[in-house]
């Protein structure tokens, strides 16, 4: 019995690894670009005759702009989540826990909106911010990605999941609204603030239309649209904008270790569970 | 303790954020007395020689020059160049590949019109680039072609000398061009005769040769006229029966960068491309290679159809221009130089010993012995053929050409026959006319 | 009396806590929005009128709704979300339930699952353009191990598009995976302990235990994935760029190119507009059924 269920357990330990290399094949692939000739960049991981060369990461650190871009996109996501958690968090505790009229019009309303596809609006958009001015500015960028439905929903959602008992006590003990919100939602939302934060910075990070749209200056430009600069006659140099996506992409990778522990460890002890 | 020390961290943070997002104007600008801005293709900013250029141009004229590159392609160069220039952006001097693009920045009335300014300088633009100048109906032009693009047909000497074929040679027809790809076609050794874009021209090049208008006489779709039938089944006909060269199929299915297919994907033996294409073909480094290649004229269509296909570029005026001035200046300069530096074409209507010595000397050089200056002069310049655009030119060009190429590679592709590819083109393309005026 | 006064002080705190968020909202998302909508009204279909505000009624809406191209793009736009949230919400599902298990190297094989998510959509679309090559591509290679021949996958008119859904699922499988392990770790632990005294197995405990605890969350998810199933853009043009031919131009592309391609900004608007209405009532209907089965 014992020895049925190792077994068991080595092959399933076996299949989760062969499943998490075959997810993990296309990143590799894409390391492997970054250190080949464009000449190159579409032959298989391991045939004969590749060279390899780190021609492709100096072209992208020698960059002049190149450390603009990445300070460019660090400033925009962390201001965008700063912003977007403190109106988010207030609007989603007013929306799932505090009566008034029009609560259910105004909120299907943001739903409602949620699926106008961008593409629609990029025009519009891109004559408005020249108008108010904030068109080639980070600006462009963190404000309208501040007020995004999406994460309003996801807060919400998790705040209608805390059980009512525990504000019922607070309200008791004379607690107003803004200390149960400070005191008791946003300690217990860890894991949400959480999500919300690794979504955020990945969603910012990886925008590639808004940026392209809204920002023509090279050395304002954000770091995923900046790497089509590196183009060549025919089309994109693939191996260079592979390096440039492989370095943009260590801060994410870095926020997603320690996230994942959080979620791991954190959301158990949490205390949801009531 | 800990929690006040991270609130602390990230106030300063954010503090450090919002005071580094600032505005976005141009350090550049400030530190120099005289500037001028130009939007380029991103391919232009990883060259020395458009850097070199600029640095020329500053030394020369004291101007500055700011580059505001589109990151992407040449398609979203387009597509990115037109959002600004609509959104009224400031931008001063914009280069624009292909006259299906100008003609509509034109009509959208994005440029300035330069006769004066450019007659005030003492040049003679009709004499020096002929029908090479884009004059509009109402008799001004809107920019000048700092470049002209030939066609030609590049090939892999070395599997001619494994063939025992001879080098190909002009004047040639498209039998012999097919003739000779048959020979050389062997699909063992993964060698294709011939290699062609899955795109326009290509999909029927003898009839752009042949010069077959593409719109008629009222201003309708003339798409329906037999030759470009004759020819989309013809180019069908070498893919897929004589297997000469990749099919559309076999080429969408990689849907890569067709740079890949002439150089790495496939050994192909003969590819009719641009003259641009000899910077890849000399740059080693990036596309390293185990043969020499030559280069042919691009084969005749026969009676009528003696014609080689030709793409201009052309660089104008915005006429929001922050700095006109500097603008006309640059742009000047830019006509009479770029060609110098970027190893390409000029515009004008003949072309000195000395232009041709400027124009090939450095592409021969970069070859290596590949090619030689006569090689490039006598087989994209002194061909015998005559020149017509290799863009579809007219109301609603750029739907015209993606209506084109989906329905003919539809066509290809066996999902549809000729007769409803033309007629769904000719149907399509008169309802977006028709939406267009 | 005074249970009234509480109240009203509870809307007045409920409407300044929402202000910040709606009028940073209305300023940034819904004055566009409502702009574009106009486009649609104007006659801004070529290079010439684009700052032209004539007012043609529905012309545009009339001309999309008759344009046989837009019903075919909005068909693929309908088959693509169909495939990608059944393939989304399935995979993420059996991952998160697989994840949740324990064994050696837990963690980094999560991380490995995660990767994809943030990994740039070109390097993506490059891979797979390799892996599915129909001739020298190595899926295709297994089937000819086996005497078969392969599917065209991405060059195929009738598989492009079923696989360019299955492949943005594959890329976006994270956010699923990590919200159901979420709510997974959730569940309190002694309802497994009272299932394994009851002597239940492995899919009964899916049944009874995990399906039913997950249900709000699958809920919420599936409204997510369903809007995010038309945010196709990228993944489109970056995999197959709507073809072969048109066989998987999807109505994003078809916005993009009559807008910024052919300059038709109202045409454009119109699509976007009508295809929005398309959405908004797909999702009301949703709506309409979780209601049904939560009060079930």
């Amino acid at each position: 019995m014992g020895k049925q269920m190792n077994v068991k357990k080595t092959v399933f330990t076996a299949v989760m690894w062969i499943l998490a290399l075959m997810m993990l094949y296309p990143f590799i692939m894409m390391i492997a670009i970054s250190f080949r000739p464009s000449g190159q960049a579409y032959q298989p991981l391991f045939s004969p005759g590749i060279i390899h060369t780190l021609r492709n990461y100096n072209q992208v650190l020698g960059h002049p702009n190149f450390l603009d871009w990445y300070r460019n996109t660090v400033v925009t996501v962390v201001v965008t989540i700063m912003i977007r958690l403190v109106i988010t968090l207030l609007a989603a505790y007013a929306f799932s826990r505090l009566r008034f009229k029009g609560k259910g019009v105004i909120l299907a309303f943001l739903v409602a909106t949620m699926m106008v596809p961008g593409e629609t609006t990029m025009v519009p958009r891109y004559l408005y911010f020249r108008e108010i001015g904030i068109l080639n500015t980070l600006w462009s960028i963190v404000l309208p990605e501040a007020s995004e439905v999406f994460y309003l929903i996801l807060l919400i959602e998790f705040f209608r999941s805390i059980p009512g008992d525990f504000t019922e006590a607070a309200t008791i003990d004379g607690a107003g609204h803004p200390t149960i919100l400070l005191r008791i939602f946003i300690p217990l939302s860890g894991p949400a603030i959480a999500t919300t934060v690794l979504f955020s910075f990945i969603n910012i990070w990886n925008n590639y239309l808004d940026p392209y749209l809204f920002i023509n200056n090279i050395e304002t430009q954000l770091i995923t649209p900046a790497l089509q600069f590196f183009q060549e006659q025919g089309g994109a140099n693939m191996p260079v904008q592979m390096a440039g996506s492989s370095l943009a992409l260590i801060p994410v990778i870095i926020l997603f270790v320690f996230t994942q522990k959080y979620f791991v460890q954190g959301v158990a002890s949490s205390g949801i569970k009531g | 303790m800990r929690r006040l020390f991270l609130t602390a961290a990230l106030a300063a943070l954010a503090a450090a954020s919002l005071f580094a997002m600032g505005g976005g104007e141009t350090s550049a600008a400030s530190e120099y007395d005289k500037i001028v801005t130009t939007t380029v293709t991103a391919t232009y900013l990883n060259e020395t020689w458009f850097n070199t250029m600029n640095a020329d141009f500053e030394k020369e004229t004291g101007i500055h020059v700011v580059v505001q590159p589109v990151p992407g392609d040449e398609d979203e160069y387009k597509a990115k160049i037109n959002i600004d220039l609509m959104g009224g952006s400031d931008v001063d001097v914009v280069e624009t590949l292909g006259p299906k693009d100008y003609s509509r920045q034109v009509s959208a009335g994005f440029f300035m019109p330069l006769n004066d300014a450019v007659e005030a300088v003492g040049i003679d633009p009709y004499a020096l680039y002929g029908a090479n100048l884009p004059v509009e109906d109402d008799g001004n032009y809107y920019a000048l072609p700092f470049k002209q693009e030939m066609y030609c047909v590049f090939y892999n000497k070395k599997i001619f000398d494994e063939a025992g074929v001879p080098y190909p040679q002009g004047p040639w027809t498209w039998d012999e061009y097919v003739e000779t790809a048959q020979k050389l076609t062997d699909k063992s050794k993964g060698i294709y005769g011939s290699f062609m874009n899955a795109d326009l021209p290509w999909m029927y090049m003898p009839a752009q040769q042949l010069a077959v208008p593409f719109y008629k006489e009222d201003g309708s779709c003339n798409f329906d006229d037999p030759v470009f039938a004759e020819y989309a089944e013809w180019f069908k006909h070498i893919s897929n029966d004589l297997g000469i060269q990749p099919s559309v199929s076999e080429l969408e299915a990689e849907n890569a960068n067709w740079n890949y297919y002439a150089l790495e994907g496939y050994r192909l033996a003969m590819f009719p491309q641009g003259n641009w294409f000899t910077r890849l073909l000399n740059s080693q480094e990036d596309y390293p290679k185990d043969w020499d290649y030559g280069v042919a004229p691009l084969p005749s269509a026969g009676e009528g159809g003696n014609n080689n296909l030709v793409s201009l570029g052309y660089v104008a005026i915005n006429k929001n221009a922050a700095h006109p001035e500097e603008a006309l200046t640059y742009a000047l300069w830019i006509a009479e130089n770029q060609w110098k530096y970027e190893g390409g074409i000029p515009a004008f209507s003949t072309m000195s010993e000395e232009d041709q010595q400027l124009a090939f000397g450095s592409i021969a050089e970069a070859s290596h012995g590949q090619v030689t200056v006569d090689d490039l002069y006598q087989n994209l310049i002194n061909t015998g053929l005559g020149s017509v655009s290799s863009d579809i030119v007219g109301t609603a060009a750029a739907e015209y050409y993606n209506i084109v190429k989906e329905e003919l590679s539809s066509y290809n592709m066996d999902l549809q026959d000729l007769d409803t590819a033309i007629s769904k083109i000719v149907s399509r393309v008169n309802e977006a006319i028709a939406n267009a005026e | 009396m005074k249970k009234q006064s509480i109240h009203g002080g509870e809307a007045r705190i409920g409407y300044i806590l929402i202000a910040p968020f709606l009028i940073m909202f209305a300023v940034f998302k819904l004055y566009p929005m409502l702009y574009g909508i106009a486009v649609g009204f104007w006659d801004r279909n070529s290079e010439m009128k684009l700052m032209d505000t004539t007012f043609v009624g529905f012309d545009n809406y009339l001309a999309v709704l008759r344009n046989a191209s837009f019903w075919e793009a909005f068909g693929h736009s309908v088959v693509y979300s169909v495939i990608y949230i059944a393939f989304l919400m399935a995979a993420g599902f059996i991952v998160a339930v697989l994840l949740n298990r324990k064994f050696t190297g837990r963690t980094a094989v999560r991380t490995c699952f995660y990767i994809p998510y943030v990994t740039n959509m070109i390097a993506v679309g490059i891979v797979f353009k390799y892996l599915l090559n129909p001739s020298r591509g190595p899926v295709n290679a297994i089937f000819r191990l086996f005497g078969a021949d392969g599917p065209g996958w991405l060059s195929s008119p009738v598989m492009a598009l079923p696989t360019a859904a299955v492949i943005a699922g594959w890329a976006a499988l994270a956010f699923n995976v990590i919200t159901c392990l979420a709510a997974l770790q959730d569940i309190p632990t002694d309802m497994y302990e009272v299932a394994d005294i009851e002597g239940a197995g492995f899919w009964q405990k899916i049944r009874y235990i995990v399906l039913p605890y997950l249900t709000p969350t699958l809920f919420m998810l599936l409204t997510i994935t369903l809007i995010n199933s038309f945010r196709n853009y990228t993944a489109i043009a970056g995999l197959t760029g709507g073809g072969p031919g048109t066989s998987s131009k999807v109505v994003s592309l078809l916005i993009y190119d009559d807008a910024f391609n052919f300059m038709k900004f109202s045409i454009a608007s119109a699509e976007g507009v009508i295809f929005t209405l398309f959405i908004i009532i797909v999702n009301r209907l949703f709506t309409k059924a979780r209601s049904v089965w939560e009060s079930r």
